[in-house]
């Protein structure tokens, strides 16, 4: 982590370009000069690196150089936004792919094994700027039965029915590649789990195919599909950018874009410590799981 | 003031790479959904009918509009929220273009230009019903001018030497040298913020009033801010005006060009200024009202005073020569535009020098000028001086594919006539980095202009905060000191006009086009003069919807 963050702040500090406030062509050279004291940018790049790092141990993540305010609360106010969004979309692609994943699997080269393959490949080749757009143009300007953006209706309480229609879209995009991924695994892992030699001795005993499936195959072709869940965890924080911005949703994919573009290395490094961070203990949480899905790795 | 307006404008349309052709490709899908044969609306939105009172009107912009604190946000979408918010002592008539009275009554200045009294309203009141007073705008404009606070407005009022509250409704502003655009700048810029809840406060950190609850004297009350998401405001009931139609704004912030414009379609959104690549997607929609402005910007080509190349006036002569800008216009903007001819666009009708034409695409005279100038064509046809070939490259930055279509064709012109010009795509940060420290060899900029000249001395006197080109000429150095100082009208319009001539013969800037703003309400919306986006705002109080 310290790494990742270490990288990132050298990185930030060392690309082309500077600040967006310090370059505002109406600022005058004198007036930057104050405001980069102020921002403490006019320090040597190890102190400023000090700085940061002793207040980060402190939970002091400094303030945006856009918006003057801490750059914890920025993130803290995005959190549930993108964690709603990441997380409903990941249900909706494991909904998806764990049924689609086994059937394929276990009626290989069939019509409906054949079906999965062409919505998993298009689920996975279809940019998700794209597919939002057309959505938007299918439900928001023809249909005009779900808002094109935001997370509720502006002037409205918010409400449960309000905030559903809202993240309809935006999590079937986002969930619509997670789903072809995970699903396109889950049936490659299945199939390699139904040749082995201990699911042969289970139909040879004479289990019901379907209690083969679920008692000896699924848990071990799990193990693959995981790594694979693993991976698009960490997004239910760090948030999706493309899909964020298409849908005006208010999330830390759209906070950390911008500040990319405005070069806020405040918020730049607190959204990169908070992604590393979770993408840590992403990978903790994933070989705890190895480890109850397949006990041989807890002896190794 | 250079380039600030921030709106994301990218569809692609250049070299593309796949992800922008299909990027593109969904934009025209957005364009396409439409039909033909737009009666192409034009004029105002005024309608005929009486105003009626209710309706929330939903307006985009573009980012985060904080802080919504005009003392120290330059930002554009901040911009459009303050202008409703905050008051100023002048707002712009729709018709003549000058400043008429707001939260001042009526103003005066002393002959020798040195001395502005602006007497105020009297019947004034903040969000908080605490009273306005002259107390607030002394405190306003000493903000501007404290070093601490870097106001980006801190430039225009260097020459500030006391500011006098001489009663609760009067104020004195004393000048070491005249500034009679005060009362254009003053309307355009400052927005008057409450002394009662900043006094003692470092503004830069106050996040409360920058961030969650500013208070102004404007036609609209903030309500509440969702960060990421809108900024809601309701009718301020006690404005000095009269309580305004409508009962609310939501501004909804919609950074990407293709889903603001997909939100007007699905009509959840009232207004937007749109792009000429989308104007197929508008036209033939009754739901609809298209008006086109010609605003006070320009889209242009700054070069690098001072280099080998570019130091040679018929160098520069030949880069207008060279450009057919009227092809450029037409390709690019979709022909949305009108060529421009001097530094002050026509927009500022007492101000822009209509004798001036515009220079003819002439690919002959170009070259017969760099002949003359020692460039001479060798074997492959591009040009060399002295064993220095005539090589340049044309910076542009990527926000804007009007723009990088530009470079496209300005490239492809000018290796016509043997310049050999390349071209540097550069995100905004380091774009705006080589304008600053000069980095540049030709750079297509786009700029919005006051609606008063005086700003022409800060972007093309000799060492000028935003003389971005390392533009000098003593000639012209002289006509911008005395055009900002004359008192007489009559006088000043005369140094301008004899400004413009030089700086057109000069080429200070290879011209480029002045940009027509395409603004698309709903028919709805009705009530809005006949002002662009920034100047459109400060009129709120009169907007209102049909029901």
């Amino acid at each position: 982590m310290l790494v990742v963050v270490t990288a990132t702040f050298l990185l930030v500090h060392l690309a082309p370009g500077g600040p967006a406030i310090l370059l505002d062509p109406a600022l005058d050279p004198a007036d930057a000069e104050i405001l980069r004291t102020r921002l403490g940018l006019d320090r040597p790049l190890i102190e400023q690196y000090w700085r940061w790092l002793a207040d980060v141990v402190r939970l002091d993540f400094g303030s945006s150089f856009t918006f003057d305010r801490p750059v914890i609360g920025l993130i803290l106010e995005r959190l549930p936004a993108t964690m709603l969004l990441g997380g409903v979309s990941l249900l909706f692609a494991l909904a998806i792919a764990f049924p689609l994943g086994i059937i394929s699997a276990k009626y290989r080269s069939s019509w409906i094994d054949q079906l999965s393959s062409m919505v998993t490949l298009a689920g996975i080749s279809i940019p998700n700027f794209w597919l939002g757009i057309v959505l938007i143009l299918i439900f928001s300007v023809y249909l005009g039965v779900l808002p094109s953006s935001g997370m509720s209706t502006p002037g409205r309480p918010v409400s449960v029915v309000d905030v559903a229609q809202h993240l309809f879209m935006p999590a079937l995009v986002l969930g619509l590649a997670t789903m072809a991924s995970i699903a396109k695994y889950t049936r490659s892992s299945v199939l390699g789990v139904l040749k082995q030699d201990y699911v042969r001795t289970a139909r040879a005993k004479g289990l019901k195919e379907r209690l083969v499936l679920t008692r000896h195959a699924l848990k071990n072709a799990l193990i693959p599909v995981v790594t694979v869940i693993g991976l698009w965890l960490p997004r239910m924080v760090g948030g999706a950018v493309v899909t964020e911005t298409i849908f005006s949703w208010p999330g830390m994919g759209r906070l950390a874009i911008s500040a990319a573009f405005q070069r806020d290395y405040p918020i730049i490094l607190g959204v990169t410590l908070v992604v590393s961070t979770v993408v840590v203990f992403t990978n903790l949480l994933v070989d705890l799981v190895y480890g109850y899905l397949d006990p041989r790795i807890r002896l190794d | 003031m250079t380039d600030a307006i921030r709106d994301g404008t990218t569809q692609g349309q250049l070299t593309l790479t796949r992800r922008e052709m299909l990027a593109a490709a969904a934009a025209a899908a957005i364009a396409a959904a439409c039909s033909p044969a737009l009666p192409s609306g034009g004029g105002p939105t005024g309608g005929s009918t009486a105003p009626v009172r209710g309706g929330i009107a939903r307006l985009p912009i573009f980012n985060e509009p904080f802080p919504l604190n005009p003392i120290i946000s330059n930002e554009l979408s901040s911009l459009l929220v303050r202008r409703s918010l905050y008051s100023y002592l002048t707002r712009l008539d729709p018709v003549s273009k000058r400043p008429v009275p707001d939260l001042a009554k009526t103003w005066e200045v002393s002959p020798n230009g040195l001395v502005w009294t602006f007497n105020l309203r009297d019947d004034v009141s903040w969000h908080d019903e605490m009273p306005f007073t002259a107390e607030d705008v002394k405190f306003t404009f000493e903000q501007i001018l404290e070093p601490k606070n870097t106001s980006v407005e801190r430039t225009n009022y260097l020459d500030m030497t006391k500011i006098e509250a001489i009663d609760k409704y009067t104020v004195r502003f004393t000048l070491k040298n005249p500034l009679m655009s005060l009362p254009v700048i003053s309307g355009a810029t400052v927005g008057i913020v409450p002394k009662h809840l900043l006094e003692g406060k470092d503004l830069r950190t106050a996040t409360s009033f920058n961030n969650e609850k500013p208070i102004g004297t404007g036609p609209f009350k903030i309500v509440s801010v969702v960060p990421g998401s809108h900024v809601e405001m309701a009718a301020y009931d006690k404005f000095y005006r009269g309580k305004p139609f409508l009962d609310g704004v939501v501004w909804k912030i919609v950074p990407d060009v293709n889903a603001r414009f997909a939100q007007l379609k699905a009509q959840e959104l009232d207004y937007m200024t749109i792009e000429p690549s989308q104007l197929q997607g508008i036209q033939g929609d009754s739901r609809f009202t298209l008006t086109e402005y010609a605003a006070p910007e320009y889209t242009y080509f700054i070069p690098r005073h001072g280099t080998p190349i570019f130091s040679d006036k018929r160098v520069r002569q030949a880069l207008v020569y060279g450009l057919n800008r009227q092809a450029i216009l037409d390709v690019a903007a979709l022909g949305k535009g009108t060529l421009m001819v001097g530094t002050i666009p026509p927009a500022l009708k007492d101000w822009h020098n209509s004798a001036l034409k515009p220079y003819p695409f002439d690919p002959a005279k170009a070259k017969s000028l760099l002949d003359e100038a020692g460039w001479t064509a060798g074997a492959s046809g591009m040009r060399a001086k002295g064993g220095t070939p005539l090589k340049f490259e044309i910076s542009v930055d990527t926000t804007s594919a009007i723009r990088r279509q530009m470079a496209v064709l300005a490239q492809q012109m000018y290796r016509d006539i043997g310049m050999d010009a390349s071209i540097k795509e550069v995100d905004r940060q380091i774009y705006s980095q080589m304008l600053q420290q000069k980095t540049f060899e030709l750079n297509i900029s786009n700029t919005p202009h006051s609606w008063d000249p005086d700003t022409q001395r800060r972007f093309y006197i000799t060492n000028g905060g935003s003389n971005f080109g390392a533009y000098t000429n003593t000639k012209v150095d002289d006509l911008l000191n005395r055009g900002v100082q004359e008192v007489d009208v009559e006088k000043r319009k005369a140094l301008y006009r004899e400004l413009q001539e030089v700086m057109y013969e000069d080429v200070h800037v290879v011209h480029g086009y002045h940009p027509t703003e395409l603004r698309v309400t709903s028919t709805k919306l009705k009530g809005l003069p006949d002002l662009p986006l920034r100047d459109v705002m400060t009129y709120m109080d009169t907007w209102w919807l049909e029901k």
